[in-house]
């Protein structure tokens, strides 16, 4: 026999109320108002006071019921061996989920876990299926509803740690749908896992099958310590016309206590370059800024790391930086144009930084078929159509960008069939206020930065003329819908429904046609606030120019082809990419690259396979996970099976049938409570009958009055 | 009882149950009800009109009003003597309820100072058909109300006894030490009070009313309850005034209270003769018939000039 709450036999000190009671307690008896009292007063008399215990059956009645009551709420069962208790259920369904995320390599978390597991599974018996599902991130069943207890031994022995942050939903969704697949009657859930804050996001549809048993064990460590490098920054600076970069780290301590003596190292390409000692306070955050490094090569490796703890795993922080790269454009004028005739232009390009511009002009007669391969974009200021459309075509379509800026000189005809999104027309004439850009397609990458309010209005800038253009039939109804990227499409519309900036995607290239001039003949754009970032994000947009990303975070999928392609080293269709994880895997992937999954912490190299120099990325561990701060077992059971089946780490790597489950089954404590209750009304009854003259008090009048 | 056989003896009262009196709720209808009746079931009216007949003369005494030396009979006998005649003016009349809590107490529906009440209003009622000036006061441990008596006092004796509550704790010494105080002129004093203490005190506390010259009649109001004891079941009893209790089962002490009690009654009746102060037991439960015979009585005796 034991006991689900043994604490409650403190309650039987209440047996010696009614003894207590009975032995001193006087009765309540009627009161009367008399007059006076002075003749009872004169009387004597002699007060017996009861100090014996009379009504013994009354009073074992009382006891008994007390007492049956305190032991019902103390919840008796009887311990039966696992084995029995679990053949009498019938046979079992057990899905195991083992928590492989990262946080559990923290001092034996993993080993102990693996023994839960293993134990789990060794008290199962033959009749019962146990699955193994191994969850991070994601989830990843091993071995599916077996009878055959070996393979799943043997998949736990196998299995190893993830550089996966904990994500509970998708390891329990498996669970919900192998549970709702299986046809036997008993249903269980074992979650092994530290059993962190972090990885749980209540999910009212995520709920167990009616009837399962959900038992989480929790394997964790008093107190946990973490010291981890939780962010990098990389600031770049110029300094005697050379970048430089100054990193500067965060580091966290999840612990109770402070850390002293820190070293927080910072390494650029395997080499140490500088090692600085701090102090860490509990649960606060330090930073550590290291001296400047000039930037000397592309896709140079850094790591800010910290010295050793229980948890290793997230004590190094790794990014990638390089030189900042300079976008290429090329501006032609028409031929015998004055110098100034793409100053605007020129002028709003030397200004930006992210990216800079390295702007080249040249007139239009005068270039030569591979002057267009050393940029990414190309404008045509007001020329007419090239002798050499081909070559532009194969630009564009290569990825390049082309900006069409019409004015009267642009005289494109046929030429333009293959090219642009439209046939440039006659010169319109809006005499007077001018006129002005009305219908806007904010959807589109280049007029995005315009669609908040308050963040420039492009059509406060008044043109007075402007080409006609007239879209190819079906690119016209095409420009309305943006739910699919049509291959030409019109951007913007002056008042008067003329189209003003049209777009045609060529191959993986863009060519934007803009109806008007850049400077200051047609129109007074350039005089607006929005001048200089519709030209840089029109420039940005037809680069396919996108910021280089310092570093990944394992989980995340990268397209190998699109990390060539955008670091400049070019790509060739179908010529296929290799990729190097940090484990020192190859992945070979021939024709058009497919996407790659993150899976570990470092750096990954990607090379095309006829380029010898590679791209390097860095990814690194969800820094979310080094926080081991326990979420409630209480609440995630409560949340997915709508009652608490938990039970604490000790009891479940004792037995899998927890001892609450034991006592729901066999419900004592209801048959106690009814024959606690009973005896009260028995002893109610027989009280009320036994009721006599005053007992409490007895007076008699002494022998000498 | 006794004094209950000795009113229903008389002829032609009516016997009215105090209980039954108790639903009238105006006290001076009430008491013209019990009077009106009292008085035509006598054979002879009671009352007494103002006489000059001469009745005797008797000698001088220290402090007898020198207006009533008989001159006359001065200049033939060189003596002083006072010449009296038979109710030569109206007697002062008051009554004097005793309001303290244990007058609170009741068994049989009507309480003991209720029942003083009606007592009060209807011997009230009488003197002012009798032509005597009505006072009124009432006491507990102090005097609570004075009305000083006068023959147009009726109406706010009849008020001051309809508003009385008994709320406090009682005592006779206090309150009959200040009234001796008070009655400068000699009359009749009808004293209604439960009497809860010790007969010496009693009379201690009286006397100061008795040197005064004044006729007292004391009407000793009990419960039946108070008198034959007869409770049954085992209580605590909680004296009315202190609140203090004490349990007790009625079985084993009914026999020594009730003797108790006739101990006191006996004792009080006994001490009031000695001093001649006319001394009633009233039970509750008896008609108020009673209570008007013996203040009757007592007015025919004072009309003789003593």
């Amino acid at each position: 026999m034991a006991f689900l709450a043994p604490l409650f036999f403190a309650a039987l000190a209440t047996l010696a109320v009614p003894i207590v009671i009975h032995l001193t307690q006087r009765e309540r008896k009627q009161i009367v108002e008399f007059p006076s009292l002075m003749f009872l007063q004169k009387i004597p008399y002699q007060s017996v006071r009861r100090r014996r215990i009379r009504d013994w059956p009354l009073l074992a009645l009382r006891l008994a019921a007390i007492a049956l009551i305190v032991l019902a709420f103390a919840r008796p069962f009887f311990e039966r061996p696992i084995i029995a208790l679990a053949s009498s259920a019938g046979p079992r369904e057990v899905v195991i989920l083992l928590d492989r995320s990262y946080s559990m390599a923290y001092g034996d978390r993993w080993a102990r876990a693996q023994a839960a597991a293993r134990q789990v599974v060794q008290d199962l018996s033959q009749s019962d299926h146990a699955t193994l599902v191994l969850f991070g991130t994601g989830a990843q069943l091993e071995v599916r509803a077996t009878a055959d207890l070996s393979r799943v031994l043997a998949a736990i022995d196998g299995a190893a740690l993830s550089a996966e942050a904990t994500r509970y939903a998708p390891g329990l969704k498996l669970a919900q749908r192998i549970l709702a697949d299986s046809t036997l009657r008993t249903r269980e859930v074992v979650m092994i896992s530290d059993f962190q804050r972090n990885g749980w996001v209540r999910d009212e549809s995520l709920r167990l099958p009616e009837g399962t048993t959900f038992t989480p064990i929790t394997i964790t460590d008093a107190q946990p310590a973490n010291l981890t490098v939780s962010s990098v920054l990389p600031q770049r600076s110029v300094f005697s016309g050379q970048e430089r970069v100054t990193v500067a780290a965060g580091v966290m301590n999840r612990g109770p206590a402070a850390v002293n003596n820190v070293q927080v190292r910072l390494d650029l390409d395997g080499r140490t370059i500088e090692t600085q000692t701090i102090t860490v306070q509990p649960t606060l955050p330090a930073s550590v800024t290291f001296q400047p490094f000039t930037l000397a090569r592309p896709f140079t490796r850094g790591t800010v790391r910290i010295g050793d703890d229980s948890l290793k795993e997230d004590n190094a922080f790794h990014f990638v930086v390089s030189p900042s790269q300079r976008l290429p454009v090329f501006i032609l004028d028409p031929p015998r144009a004055p110098r100034e005739a793409s100053l605007y232009l020129q002028k709003a390009l030397a200004i930006g930084t992210t990216p800079a511009f390295q702007v080249d002009i040249r007139q239009s007669d005068t270039i030569a078929s591979t002057d267009l391969d050393r940029h990414r974009v190309v404008i045509l200021n007001d020329v007419a159509a090239l002798s050499s459309g081909e070559i532009l075509k194969r630009f564009v379509s290569q990825g390049g960008g082309l900006f069409v800026v019409l004015g009267e000189r642009a005289n494109w005809g046929t030429d333009s069939n293959d090219l642009l999104p439209g046939v440039p027309g006659a010169v319109v004439d809006r005499a007077g206020r001018g006129g002005a850009l009305a219908e806007l397609d904010f959807s589109h990458p280049i007029l995005e930065l315009f669609k908040t309010p308050r963040s420039g209005n492009p059509s406060t800038a008044r043109f007075f003329r402007y080409r006609a253009i007239t879209m190819k039939p079906d690119a016209a109804a095409a420009g309305k819908t943006t739910q699919q990227a049509p291959a030409q499409r019109v951007i913007a519309r002056f008042d008067d429904g003329a189209v003003a900036m049209a777009e045609r995607t060529i191959g993986s290239g863009h060519v934007i046609l803009w109806a008007s001039t850049l400077d200051n003949n047609w129109n007074h754009q350039f005089q607006k606030t929005v001048y200089l970032p519709f030209v840089h994000q029109a420039v940005r947009h037809l680069a396919n120019y996108e910021e280089p990303a310092n570093w990944f975070t394992v989980g995340e999928v990268v397209d190998p082809g699109h990390l060539l392609r955008t670091s400049g080293l070019g790509l060739q269709d179908g010529t296929g990419a290799l990729v190097l994880t940090p484990t020192g895997q190859r992945i070979e992937q021939s024709g058009t690259p497919t996407p790659v999954q993150l899976d570990a912490a470092g750096f990954y190299e990607v090379r095309g396979r006829s380029n010898q120099t590679s791209v390097s990325i860095a990814s690194n561990l969800d820094t979310a996970e080094s926080d081991l701060a326990m979420l409630d077992t209480q609440e995630l059971s409560a949340a997915i099976a709508g009652r608490p089946g938990g039970s604490n780490t000790a009891a479940a790597d004792a037995a899998v049938i927890t001892p609450e489950d034991q006592e729901r089954r066999q419900n004592f404590w209801w048959y106690l409570l009814m024959a606690g209750i009973v005896l009260l009304g028995l002893e109610t009854a027989i009280s009320n009958r036994m009721k006599g003259p005053i007992e409490g008090t007895k007076i008699t009048p002494s022998a000498a009055a | 009882m006794e004094q209950h056989s000795q009113a229903s003896s008389l002829a032609g009262a009516r016997f009215v149950d105090p209980k039954v009196l108790a639903r009238i709720g105006n006290l001076e209808l009430l008491a013209k009800t019990v009077v009106d009746g009292f008085i035509n079931g006598l054979h002879r009216s009671p009352y007494f009109g103002a006489s000059v007949d001469f009745a005797e003369h008797r000698g001088y005494m220290p402090g007898d009003d020198i207006r009533r030396v008989d001159w006359k009979l001065y200049a033939r006998t060189d003596r002083y003597y006072l010449k009296e005649y038979e109710a030569d003016t109206n007697a002062n009349f008051s009554v004097i309820l005793d309001i303290s809590r244990s007058m609170n107490f009741s068994s049989r529906g009507i309480s003991k100072l209720e029942y003083g009440k009606y007592l009060c209003a209807c011997l009230a009622y009488f003197a002012q058909k009798q032509r005597d000036r009505i006072g009124c006061i009432m006491f507990d441990n102090d005097i609570v109300s004075h009305i000083p008596p006068s023959a147009k006092h009726l109406d706010r004796v009849l008020h001051t006894l309809d508003r009385a509550k008994a709320e406090r704790k009682g005592d006779l010494k206090v309150p009959m030490q200040k009234m001796a105080e008070h009655f400068g002129r000699r009359g009749i004093l009808l004293i209604v009070s439960d009497l809860y203490e010790d007969p010496e005190a009693v009379m201690e506390a009286i006397k100061p009313l008795r040197y005064r010259g004044n006729d007292l009649i004391v009407f000793h109001v009990l419960d039946p309850a108070e008198i034959d004891f007869n409770f049954s079941e085992a209580s605590s009893f909680q004296d009315l005034e202190t609140g203090e209790q004490i349990p007790v089962v009625p079985s084993a002490l009914a026999e020594q209270y009730r003797s108790l009690i006739q101990e006191h009654i006996a004792a009080l009746s006994s001490r009031f003769s000695q001093n001649r102060v006319d001394y009633a037991l009233v039970n509750t439960a008896t008609p108020l018939d009673y209570a008007l015979f013996k203040y009757l009585s007592s007015r025919q005796r004072l009309s003789r000039v003593r």
